[in-house]
């Protein structure tokens, strides 16, 4: 089970839910196990002669459920998540996740070549930390020759934009 | 005498001017690919779909061979000339490759690696050769209950050859099969999960969850990585290896392409289970075993052939049967469904050209590979000399375009995306995404094969029983269940003793 613990926090307390990675993982598959069950009681599970579009992910809704609980139990024992070092280390990963999140998002308005260049000088200048003349000269280059290779070499249809680029 | 007409055959198509120069472009990728920390066959061979559109099947199969073959050759240069695998496979070749190049030894490291990974990857073809009709041929006898029953038998066995506990790996699948059910259901028509959302009618995409999982998620968790690590550039005089060398890597070579072949077979992480399985063997049979960990030629030599045989061993269920035994051959599978050719006991009878043209491709491309590998390791060892910070970017665009130039869809973007925090997600919990893959792309078939066996029996159960092959598979599923749960108790009590001692 997760260990709960109180930190004095100036006159209150803040209760943390201390836990490590298989109680994270263990609630996720049952979480995701629920979902799907949920969802597919609604489908029709048809006869035995004939079964239906339910069966399958009933079955396997309930068994990734059970998996869930078992991976939670068998947690015991093994080392908590360490929260300061994980927020270290997620900062890079949520920032490309959020950059890349924009460039899908602004890729059809504003089309592949400007979103690209944008996309890649964020991630140069910010992720990176390289110089911001560095960053734009590298991103002005790869948006171009990607532009160039897959949009004209390979022929593949990318989002032109209002600039009909 | 057949099999020797067609291979003929096979080289007449194979050694067109334009076959040869895709095997050597597909080469030459799969090696950088090989190369490059963060980017891995199974990303190197998507980022390549696109350019395989305007070819044809054969020319197109031919290429993206190269890349995965190569890719499994280009792996063990940074393991042996900075202790980085570039490929997970090549971990082992860590141990003893660089220590052999901290001893100066790093030409005679590199040059056993590829000649062991030419002898391996060219026996397990020869393999491919008689073994993949066999099997197809033995394949077009079975139903759906003895395909259902097959499937099993390569779940279970993922379950008890992954890298992680048995549960964990078995819940990746679970959940690998219940996103295969996303989409129309075959059998019916009826749409499952789909939200109204009309790119899900077809069900997930997996190049995007491919790319996504591995090559987005294994970006976000890299980019952490900061240190700046030596690397070694051997000349090319430094490459041959000394003739004591050269006798005592033969016959490492010969277990090492045996074992990696038939644990090819066998879906899963089969490169990394054989090198492993590879290096203890040679450790085991070795006058001074304490040696292993400190420069022997063995210790370099049986892997990095195992792994190249693992290559080989495993196209033969993918061709002859369809079931992809690993992510980036799944990755290959999409590939030619998308020019219109379907892997699987038909294969070979009704496409010999494109399967014979395959095989001869395999033997040229083992010898492009060494003679790529050895004397450009110069130019590989500057692509690893670009930090990491520099290359990502490049790498997440491609994997963006590689994505959207399938289907010039956005949402399958979204779904890359998604599938990269989850990919990442489960890299920090330690979990194996490679069982989660495969499911995804068997799931259908094993859900389709289970529905027509009960229709095929009037609705009952007895047919995965009365029929003696889907029995045996049956059978053997149930002991691999048993044995994979008493070994998850057994280490479980185990593992509380030890933390109560």
């Amino acid at each position: 089970m997760p260990n709960f613990a109180l930190t004095p926090l100036a006159d209150s307390y803040k209760l943390s839910i201390i836990m490590n990675k298989d109680h994270a993982g263990g609630l996720f598959f049952l979480f995701v196990g629920i979902c799907f069950l949920s969802l597919s009681i609604k489908l029709p599970i048809g006869k035995l002669t004939q079964p239906g579009p339910a069966v399958f992910p009933l079955i396997l809704s309930l068994l990734l459920s059970l998996m869930g609980v078992l991976i939670f139990f068998s947690s015991k024992g093994k080392p908590k998540i360490d929260r300061a070092e994980d927020r270290d280390n997620m900062a890079k990963p949520l920032a490309i996740i959020l950059l890349t999140l924009a460039f899908i998002i602004f890729m059809g308005p504003l089309g592949y070549l400007v979103t690209s260049f944008l996309y890649l000088f964020s991630l140069f200048f910010l992720v990176s930390r390289f110089k911001w003349f560095f960053s734009a000269s590298l991103s002005g280059i790869l948006a171009a020759g990607s532009w160039y290779f897959f949009g004209k070499f390979l022929g593949i249809f990318l989002p032109l934009g209002p600039w009909n680029l | 005498m057949d099999v020797l007409t067609n291979l003929m055959g096979g080289f007449q198509t194979a050694l067109s001017l334009q076959n040869i120069y895709l095997c050597f472009v597909g080469c030459l990728w799969g090696s950088m690919v090989g190369v490059l920390p963060g980017i891995g066959p199974l990303a190197g061979i998507a980022l390549l779909i696109p350019v395989t559109y305007g070819l044809e099947v054969t020319g197109a199969i031919i290429m993206l061979a190269g890349i995965y073959y190569g890719a499994m050759f280009g792996g063990s240069t940074t393991s042996i000339l900075m202790n980085i695998p570039g490929e997970s496979a090549s971990i082992v070749t860590c141990l003893d490759g660089y220590q052999m190049t901290r001893k100066g030894r790093a030409g005679a490291a590199l040059f056993i690696a590829a000649w062991g990974s030419w002898v391996g990857g060219t026996l397990a073809t020869v393999g491919i050769m008689f073994l993949a009709p066999l099997l197809a041929n033995l394949a077009m006898k079975f139903g759906p209950s003895e395909m259902f029953a097959l499937l099993l038998v390569a779940f279970f066995l993922l379950g008890s050859l992954g890298t992680g506990s048995f549960i964990k790996t078995m819940a990746m699948v679970i959940l690998g099969l219940l996103l295969g059910t996303v989409g129309m259901d075959s059998l019916t028509g009826t749409l499952r999960f789909t939200f109204g959302i009309h790119d899900l009618y077809d069900g997930i995409g997996f190049i995007p969850v491919a790319m996504g999982a591995f090559g987005f998620g294994e970006i976000l968790y890299s980019t952490g990585e900061s240190t700046v690590r030596e690397v070694y550039k051997p000349r090319f005089r430094e490459l041959l290896p000394t003739r004591k060398e050269l006798r005592a890597s033969w016959a490492p070579i010969l277990r090492g392409s045996g074992i990696g072949f038939f644990i090819g077979l066998l879906p899963g992480s089969a490169h990394i289970l054989s090198s492993f399985v590879s290096y203890i063997t040679e450790k085991r049979l070795a006058k001074r075993p304490e040696e292993f960990g400190t420069g022997r030629i063995e210790g370099v030599a049986g892997p990095e052939t195992a792994n190249n045989a693992a290559t080989g061993g495993a196209m033969i269920p993918f061709l002859a049967l369809g079931i992809p035994t690993g992510p980036a051959i799944a990755v290959m599978m999409i590939a030619l469904l998308i020019h219109g050719v379907r892997p699987g006991p038909l294969f070979i009878s009704e496409q010999p050209q494109i399967f014979w043209a395959l095989i001869a491709s395999l033997y040229i491309g083992n010898i492009i590979l060494v003679a790529l590998n050895l004397p450009l390791v110069g130019l590989f060892v500057s692509l690893l000399r670009i930090p990491f910070r520099a290359l990502f970017p490049m790498i997440l665009l491609i994997c963006l375009i590689g994505t959207y130039s399938v289907n010039l869809s956005s949402f399958e973007l979204l779904v890359l995306l998604g599938s990269g925090v989850l990919g990442y997600f489960f890299r920090k919990l330690k979990y194996d995404l490679a069982p989660f893959i495969l499911a995804l792309i068997i799931g259908p078939t094993l859900e389709e094969t289970f529905r027509q066996s009960l229709m095929r029996s009037g609705g009952s159960f007895s047919i995965f029983w009365e029929r003696p092959i889907a029995l045996t598979f049956i059978g053997f599923s149930l002991l691999l269940l048993i044995w994979n749960v008493y070994k998850s108790i057994w280490v479980g009590e185990k593992v509380a003793k030890n933390n109560v001692s």
